[in-house]
């Protein structure tokens, strides 16, 4: 991964190739804007790199994902500072088979968007690393500052209020 | 199976996402070689000053039991150089010093 035992440009492009996807999958769901998301993964890495003599490579990927979502963070942060939320599809989604269907999926994506969005950050930081970043428990809980008991019942509490959201949006007309 | 993947739909990120990178990594290098350029040369043209700088001399106003002639040396200023009054006729001093602005002339 490295030659001298420092973070090498090599290095770093293996990484980003790497986690550039699952990166792109947690700080979609802060953001919810492409661009936004794209940005903020290359910022990302941009600053790994300019920190690269002071990276400990055997938590590199948990370095990565911290600096991530705390940009994340202060773009949400920002977002609604300005009162601004943009709102797209599904990106990379299969074409829907007919307009109702495409109207349908549309109308979930809205759905699970409010629910993150109301999620408090420390639940939502949980619930979007452990299902994309592919991190053990012990991870996620080295990227947030915390305990490991806490990643799972921090998981289990925003899967439940999550539930709830969605079924009572489900009833709503 | 994860509830989590129920949720969420994995997206892909649009395509060029290493090809920016590169870029912004190569941006950034030549940034950080034009910073040490202009550093360079900033320190070159404070080591120039240094170098160039005039040396200063002892200051002395001319007073009027010690009178003093004004001897121009260059556009740097103007240097005073005093005889000073000494009983053995054989050794006599001289004081040398830049005249201050505000002294008389003369």
């Amino acid at each position: 991964m490295t030659s001298g035992g420092q973070l090498d440009e090599p290095a770093l492009e293996v990484l980003y190739v790497r986690l550039e996807k699952p990166l792109y999958n947690v700080v979609y769901r802060w953001v919810w804007d492409s661009g936004e998301a794209t940005d903020i993964v290359q910022e990302a890495f941009v600053r790994l790199w300019g920190m690269r003599g002071r990276v400990r490579l055997e938590t590199v990927d948990a370095l990565v994902y911290k600096i991530a979502l705390n940009l994340a963070s202060k773009r949400k942060r920002a977002q609604r500072t300005w009162g601004w939320i943009p709102f797209e599809g599904w990106m990379g989604r299969s074409r829907e088979s007919s307009a109702d269907d495409a109207m349908a999926a549309n109308e979930r994506e809205r759905a699970v968007r409010e629910a993150v969005d109301a999620l408090p950050e420390p639940l939502r930081a949980v619930v979007t690393l452990c299902a994309f970043s592919e991190m053990s428990y012990a991870q996620v809980a080295e990227v947030l500052d915390i305990p490991a008991g806490t990643v799972g019942s921090r998981r289990n509490k925003a899967i439940e209020q999550l539930r709830a959201a969605l079924e009572v949006e489900q009833w709503t007309p | 199976m994860d509830p989590l993947n129920d949720l969420f739909a994995e997206l892909t990120p649009p395509p060029g996402g290493l090809d920016r990178l590169r870029g912004r990594l190569a941006a950034d290098r030549r940034r950080r070689a034009t910073r040490w350029v202009a550093g360079g040369a900033l320190m070159m043209a404070a080591l120039a000053l240094l170098w160039m700088r005039p040396q200063s001399a002892p200051t002395w106003t001319p007073t009027a039991d010690l009178p003093a002639i004004s001897v121009p040396i260059s556009a740097r200023g103007t240097v005073a150089v005093h005889k000073v009054s000494e009983s053995d006729a054989v050794v006599f001093y001289e004081v040398a010093g830049t005249v201050r602005a505000e002294a008389p002339e003369i």
